[in-house]
């Protein structure tokens, strides 16, 4: 069979052909997120099965949408490559835990010997280690732990005036101050050194 | 939520109520918890804490004794979350105001640490010295 790709009705069928393909990968992934038979059989046991009507009224819906997505599917891969992507920034929202630093309470870059040197404590009656940090010397360690090495990581010295809103703070009482891994602008981390409850 | 049992501050010998939790950003940065054993203690600990120290050295907020509950059925102190430490932990993570109510009730209230009593002392905490003090004399609401 000879095809003739100057004729537009040739066009015409690949295009459709195209769009069948699209729609039957997606009636493929839409049957992946189907309840499972045991939940099937539990809804019918409970009487939430589906009835007639329901089954005529899928039946339809899908004809639509595959031939909406035959005869549309260039638009219809760009709107599911949106909201793909619309998904997955929602999700990183979700995941990114929620720093009481904001990047406008960075106040100065440090080095990690200057952040040991200014963190001596000043104890009236000198019973707190001589460490850095003092009783959070251990909780330094592991952010520093956890810091890492790549030489775009910045500590920066952070400090929320007292009355901000942040994180699960809502309106303290007192300044918070600590440290904070910034990478390309962006807060990744935090030691926190002073807060109030 | 329901009123919350209060920690303890000894001030010039007396023992006080502290509607305040000091402890709380330690904890948080050293990624301790406690299990809560009842709905007036959700934070799972009760702590005594003491002003120590002078005019001369300045003075200071510690830690002095602790009753914590790692889990439902283990109770912990000091000596397990400050090993070395049985004389007192200076509260050097602590910046912030801290209320000792004193004097009569005026108004219970059935939630977290928000009772009226007569007289609130509040001191001024940085970085776990004491810095400022202040006495509200408080009014029934009507």
């Amino acid at each position: 069979m000879n095809i003739h790709w100057n004729d537009w009705i040739t066009w015409l069928y690949a295009y459709l052909g195209i769009g069948l393909i699209t729609a039957l990968t997606f009636y493929g992934f839409s049957l992946k997120d189907r309840p499972t038979k045991f939940v099937r059989d539990m809804r019918s046991a409970l009487g939430f099965g589906k009835t007639l009507k329901d089954h005529l009224q899928d039946i339809l819906v899908y004809s639509i949408a595959m031939v909406a997505i035959c005869v549309g599917w260039p638009g219809f891969l760009i709107w599911a490559a949106l909201k793909k992507r619309e998904d997955r920034m929602r999700e990183l929202e979700v995941e990114e835990p929620d720093y009481l630093c904001k990047p406008e309470y960075l106040i100065r870059k440090v080095t990690l010997i200057e952040a040991e040197q200014e963190n001596r404590i000043t104890d009236p009656l000198g019973l707190t280690p001589n460490l850095p940090f003092g009783h959070l010397n251990a909780a330094w360690g592991k952010f520093l732990a956890e810091f890492g090495l790549e030489a775009e990581n910045e500590l920066w010295f952070f400090e929320v005036p007292k009355g901000s809103s942040t994180g699960e703070y809502d309106m303290f009482d007192g300044p918070i101050s600590g440290y904070a891994k910034v990478v390309n602008g962006k807060v990744m981390g935090e030691f926190v050194i002073e807060a109030s409850e | 939520m329901t009123a919350q049992v209060s920690e303890t501050l000894i001030y010039h010998g007396k023992e006080l109520m502290m509607f305040s939790n000091p402890l709380d950003p330690y904890l948080r940065a050293a990624g301790i918890s406690f299990e809560s054993m009842n709905t007036a203690n959700w934070r799972g600990y009760e702590g005594t804490w003491e002003i120590k120290g002078s005019e001369a050295t300045g003075e200071g907020l510690y830690l002095v004794r602790l009753e914590a509950n790692r889990s439902f059925d283990e109770i912990v102190g000091l000596a397990e979350i400050f090993p070395g430490f049985p004389d007192g932990v200076f509260a050097h993570w602590f910046s912030g105001e801290i209320r000792l109510p004193q004097g009569d009730l005026l108004e219970y209230v059935h939630g977290g640490y928000a009772s009226q009593y007569e007289y609130d002392l509040f001191l001024e905490i940085k970085k776990g010295l004491v810095v400022s003090k202040r006495a509200v004399h408080n009014k029934a609401r009507s």
